[in-house]
Parts: C-alpha cells; structure tokens; sequence
C-alpha cells in the first residue's frame, strides 16, 4: 500500500479549528491562520504570552493547567475566556497535549459554540470539571476520601459527580444519584426551601454561597436530615457542595426537646419543680414549675433572700437551717414548708435538696419543690379520721378492759374457776383488739411518712434487756428458755422504743411458733459492711421458701389460722421492717422447714460510738406516755 | 410523795367507775369524783386532793383548759395533775407535757397497774 504525501502544513493552514503550539509556559510558538477569526494578524500573537490575552480570572487558572500539564506529561482539557481584537471575549475550550521531547505543547482549540457573554456551556463545564478533576490529583483524593457528602451539580439541576460517601448515607450508586433531578431526592416539605436556597445561588453572577438543611430521601425509604454547605460559580454553571448526614443529630435533638417536653408536663402535672443554688454566687435557679408554684412570672428571677420569703415566717428559720448545713456540710434535706405564693395563695411545699460536693466542697446544690397542699389536705382528714376512730376505740375499750382486769385481779371478789377462765379470755382478746388498734396507728403513720423516730446513741444489750423483759411472760407460759449471746458492746444510734418494739415482735413470733421445751436465742454482733446485726432463732416449724416473699407485707400470715391461734395482727413485720428501714438498716429472714427460722436486721453503727456516753440528739423523757396496752 | 386522796375527773362515768375502784382497791386511796371541768374546780377548792387525773377530751371545758383553770387558783396550783388521753398522736402528747403536767397516761389504763404508775410518775418530778 502507498500513500501519497501528506502535507501537514496545508493541513494546518486548512484546519477551521485553532490550531496552536506553544513552549511549556504557554507562549504562542506557532499559530494557524484560524486565529485571525480572533481579529489579531498572525503576527500580532505570534511570541506573545498567553496570558496577555486571556480574561483576568482565567489567567491563573491557565496558568495552573500548563504547570500540570508540564509536571504530569499528559494531555489536559480546559477553556478559558479569550480577548478579540474588539475587546470581546469568546470562549476558547483547548485540547492540549505536551510533546516532552520539544518541550512543546500541541493544542487544538475550538470555539464554544455558545461560546458568547459570561457563561461556559455546560460541555464546557464537564469539560472543566474533569480537567480538575484529572489534573490535580489532591484534590481528586480529597473528593474521593472525604467523610462528607461532597457532591458536583449543574445549573439544571442534576447531580453531575457524587463522592462515595452518597452511595453509604443514601444507598443509591453514583448512576442512580445522577440519572434524575436532584430535587428528586428531596422530601416534599422541604422542595420549597431547597428551591429558594437554589435560586439564592443561581440568580447571582458572582460566586455566592449558602448554608441549609433539608431531608433527602434515601434508598430504603427513610430520610436522611442533611447539613448544605453550597457555593455557586457562574462562570463554569456549577454548583459545588459539602453534605452531612446530621439525622442522629437532629433525633438526639428531637428526643431531647421531647423528653423536656415530657418532663415539663409530667412536672406540671405532679407540681414538682427544680431548683438549683450555686453555694458561692447564692444565686438560685428555678425551673418553671417552681415560678409556677410562687405565682412569679418566669422574667422575675429572685435572689435567695426572696425565695426564702416566700416561706411562711414560721418555717423561715428550719428552711435556713437546713440550707446552712447544705452548703457549709453538705447535708441533704427534705422538709414540708409553708408557703405563701406571690399572689398571697397559702400552700404546703415538700423542698428537697441534695448537695453535689467535691471531696473538700460543696459545689452546687440541686434539689426538688413539690406543692403537696392537697396530700396535705387529704393527710390531715385521713389522719383526723384516725384518731377519731381510734379515739372511738379506746374509749369503751377502757371500760371492758378495766371491768374485766378488775374482776381477773380478784378485786371484785372471787369468781367460779370456769368463770375465771371465760374473764381472762375476755380480757386476751381485748389485748389483741388494741394491738391491732395500735399497729394500724402506727402503719397509718408509716405510710404517711410521720414515723418520726427520736434518735440517740443506744447500746445493744438495753434493746435486748428492754425487749425480753416485755416477752419473758409468753416465753414462761409457752415452755420456752430465751437465751442471749452478745458478741461485744455494740452502739447503734436509734430510737429505743422503736427498735425494742421490732425485737419484741421478732420475739413474740419466735416464742408464738416454737414447740414447747424448746429454744430462742437472741444473738447480737458485728453485721455486714460494719453495721450491728440482731438476729432471734428459734426451733419452730420453719417457713417454706415460697411465702417468704410476702411475710413481710402487710396483714401477712402464713396461715389465716394464725390469727386465731397466734393472736397476731399480721402487721408486725411490715411494721418491724419499716422501722428498721427508717433507721437506714435491713431485716431478712433464713429458714429451713423442720428446722427452725432466723429473723435478723442490721443497723448502722454509731458514728464514733463511745460507749458509756448517751447523746440525746432530741429531748426525751424518761418518764414517758407509757402506752400501758403495750 | 404521799398520795391520801386522788380527784377523778371524766365525763364518762364507766371509766369514773373502772378508775374509782381502781385507785380505791388497788391504790388504796381516798378518792374524789367529778364528772367535769368546771365541777373539778370546785371539787378541787374544796377536798383538796393530792393529785388530780384530769382527762382531756370533755363536753364544755375540756382537759386543757380545766388544767389552766385549776393553775390559776393560788390554793391549787400546786397540785401535780396527770392527764388521761385516748389520743396517740405524739403532738398532742407533747402539748400536754408541755403545759406543765406532771405526766400522761393513756387510754385504755390497767386499773390493776394504774396507782403504781401515777406513784412512779409524781415521784420522778423534780
């Protein structure tokens, strides 16, 4: 095969593009003569840098690619605006490619072909963007490897490149993202606003940047709450933005307002507020339910003084009190206080308040405001009622039981013995009528947080001394020995009458389920985590484990023929475990059937306990209202 | 203390009974009964009694002011006085103490134990 020669040089004179060579910096070396469509003589360009002619903002851009065409040895696609001899620019899109050996470069250009005013056309826009993208690798990787929603899109509103990170947030493939509009993507509610923040961009022809959120849908239906960074250049018609995926965000947020919401209406709803004092400022925080129960617009925030006011005078100095110890020894508190509201209302309030402390300070005190004028309400009628009834009791109670010990203690003279028997049976039931009458007394008073116990430094052996001697006759006449092991001298801080009133009924229902001939021991020492154990055992029949559970609750009898045989109430032990609870301690029991049962509580231990040395913490007498039905 | 005659004070006259034969036959004391307050202070004027069980809840006067009642006559101030409640609530318990009474007893008492604890009461007071 043969060719006939091929004349380069009229091809190049024939070309209708640009056709140009230039050395390695962009000086024009050789130019065809399509360049004078241009209005320039051949002449007039030839040596001339590029630069000279070429649109400001387009100089340094250029000027970029030809470096990296020099540096990476490789072919490069690029427009840039170029000045006419008439002053006017046209768009020029150049396809250039280095000869290394010559260090030249051959470039064959061509007009846009809407290559007139200010606006590249969109092929020349791709054009442009691959040319970035391929001629500088760092920010190809940048794009590539970025942890954000980096995304590419024209002005018609498609996506033209996504950056991996799309494909993981939306589950879409880069094809798909790009195939549709991207206002595709977006959640109907949120298509107006994305539109507006669109137009913000487009309708500018300087570069213009933006900040919005909005929702993309992404493959599995759900949608995505995404942060926009986005910013506009008119020139290359491409808008280029940075996505975040904040949706766990905006949910931690949503939940938040949600459970604030929540804890807004639930407070309103309980009249429970909260408050806050900084112990060095004194200045306190309420929160709106607190303003809410003072009748104090929110605006008006009170110094402490004034909240202290707001206390009836009465309670002022117990409140100052408590709030002293709380910032100087950080010592919680719970009191119920009368309150006079700043619309002149008068209610109860329940303050409570822990302190949060540091090892040598108090750093901040925090604590709770319930309006509880209603419970109050309700307290005083449940209580009123009470102590009618019991009132009402005791009254003919007296008579009975009076009549009948008179006659028991022969004062009337002497009875027939079956007679006898009949008086003093009388007369057992009516102890176990007020028994009852008094634990349900003091349930009453359990339950409505009144159980106030008259603290003091007490050894061991007196609440074992007390209780004995009050059981010692049961024990006589049911056949049992009571034996008392007390490791060491042990000082507990309790209330004496209370806690022998817990160790007697342990007591009394160890005696009341032992076999005669038989056994109690009371066995008092070191408990755990350095509390004070007493435990009472004793030889009975022993509990099976499955009514465990429930021995401890209220008008619980293991056999309703207890009650009639044992003569308890079926409230001692809720009572006892109460007791034992407000003291800060524990009561349990162990037992085996067949073998006998061990009921137990521990107390904590008097801080530096010295034995021998009573310190009365409130004023007692030592003649006491001596509850003679006990 | 020697206690020779002990006033009664109650509006019900079963615990006046249970509480006469009480202090008579147990206490073996000389007793004087008044069925109220201002009964009591009239009573009291004229027997003179070592000391007066007064009980607290009584139509008209009731325990508390009789008690303030019998303190304001120069001739009987003197006169340890107990009450006698029904009630239990530990405040109302301390009111009375706190009114200067020699002591409480509730109710229902054991006649066969009432004498020895109003002894024991008039002979821990100072």
């Amino acid at each position: 095969m043969s060719h006939a020669p091929i004349d380069i040089e009229r091809l190049f004179a024939l070309s209708p593009d640009l056709l140009c060579i230039t050395d390695a910096r962009g000086r024009l070396l050789r130019l065809n003569p399509s360049w004078e469509k241009l209005g320039y003589t051949i002449d007039e360009l030839l040596d001339a840098p590029l630069e000279d002619f070429l649109h400001p903002d387009d100089v340094l851009t250029t000027a970029s690619v030809f470096f990296q065409i020099g540096v990476t040895m490789s072919t490069a696609r690029f427009a840039h605006r170029f000045r006419c001899k008439d002053g006017s620019y046209r768009w020029l899109n150049w396809h250039a490619t280095l000869d290394p050996e010559a260090s030249c470069i051959y470039a064959v250009i061509r007009e846009s072909l809407a290559g007139m005013g200010e606006q590249a056309p969109p092929e020349e826009a791709e054009r442009r963007l691959s040319t970035a993208l391929q001629t500088n690798e760092l920010y190809r990787q940048l794009f590539e490897t970025s942890n954000s929603m980096v995304a590419i899109a024209d002005f018609d509103g498609y996506f033209r490149h996504v950056n991996p990170v799309w494909t993981r947030v939306l589950g879409y493939s880069h094809a798909e993202l790009c195939a549709v509009p991207f206002m595709h993507f977006v959640h109907p509610e949120d298509i107006a606003t994305t539109l507006a923040e669109s137009h913000k961009l487009l309708g500018n022809d300087r570069i213009t940047t933006t900040a919005f959120v909005n929702r993309y849908r992404s493959k599995d239906g759900t949608y995505r709450w995404l942060s926009w960074n986005a910013a506009t250049d008119p020139l290359t018609r491409l808008t280029y933005a940075i996505a975040h995926d904040i949706s766990d965000l905006i949910e931690t947020r949503e939940r938040l307002q949600h459970s604030e919401e929540l804890l807004r209406e639930t407070s309103h709803m309980a009249k429970v507020g909260g408050w806050e004092l900084d112990p060095v400022t004194l200045n306190p925080m309420w929160s709106e339910e607190v303003y809410r129960i003072h009748e104090v617009p929110t605006d008006q925030a009170p110094t402490l003084e004034e909240a202290i006011n707001f206390f009836a005078p009465e309670a002022r100095p117990s409140f100052r009190r408590a709030l002293g110890a709380a910032i100087t020894e950080g010592q919680p508190f719970d009191l119920e206080l009368p309150l006079v509201t700043l619309g002149g209302k008068s209610l109860w309030v329940r303050i409570t308040c822990r302190p949060e402390r540091t090892v040598d300070k108090v750093v901040r005190l925090r604590g709770t405001l319930q309006d509880i004028s209603e419970q109050k309400a309700a307290e005083r009628v449940k209580s009123e009622f009470v102590s009618v009834v019991s009132h009402e009791l005791r009254t003919p109670l007296t008579s009975i039981r009076g009549s009948l010990r008179l006659i028991e203690g022969g004062k009337t003279g002497e009875l027939p013995a079956d007679a006898m028997d009949l008086v003093r049976m009388a007369n057992s039931n009516c102890e176990r009528l007020l028994r009852l009458i008094n634990d349900i007394l003091d349930l009453d008073k359990i339950e409505a947080g009144k159980l106030r116990l008259r603290l003091e430094q007490l050894e061991l052996r007196e609440v074992v001394d007390r209780a004995v001697r009050s059981v010692q006759g049961l024990a006589t006449e049911s056949g049992v020995t009571l034996s008392i092991a007390l490791a060491s001298p042990a000082a507990v801080e309790g209330d004496l009458d209370r806690l022998v009133q817990v160790l007697t009924n342990l007591l009394s229902n160890a005696i009341k389920f032992s076999p005669p001939q038989s056994d109690v021991h009371i066995v008092g020492g070191a408990g755990r985590e350095g509390r004070v154990r007493l435990s009472v055992q004793d030889q009975g029949p022993g509990i099976p484990p499955e009514q465990i559970p429930r021995l401890f609750g209220k008008f619980q009898q293991l056999d309703s023929s207890d009650t009639r045989t044992k003569g308890g109430t079926g409230l001692g032990l809720a009572i006892s475990k109460a007791i034992v609870e407000q003291h800060g301690g524990e009561i349990g029991v162990e037992s085996e059937v067949g073998r006998g049962t061990v009921f137990w509580f521990e107390l904590p231990s008097a801080p530096g306990a010295h034995l021998g040395r009573r310190r009365t913490r409130w004023p007692r007498r030592d003649t006491p209202h001596r509850d003679t039905s006990r | 203390m020697d206690i020779q005659k002990v006033m009664l004070v109650d509006d019900e006259p079963d615990i006046r009974k249970i509480g006469q034969m009480s202090l008579e036959r147990v206490g073996h004391w000389a007793t004087v009964m008044a069925t109220s307050g201002s009964e009591a202070i009239e009573l009291a004027l004229r027997e003179r009694p070592d000391v007066i069980l007064l009980d607290v809840m009584m139509p008209g006067m009731d325990g508390p002011t009789t008690f303030q009642r019998l303190r304001e006559q120069p001739s009987l101030a003197h006169i340890p006085i107990i009450f006698l409640t029904a009630k239990v609530q530990q405040t109302e318990i301390d009111r009375y103490h706190s009114l200067g009474a020699a002591g409480v007893l509730r109710k229902p008492f054991d006649p066969l134990s009432l004498p020895e604890e109003i002894s024991s009461l008039l002979a821990a007071r100072p």
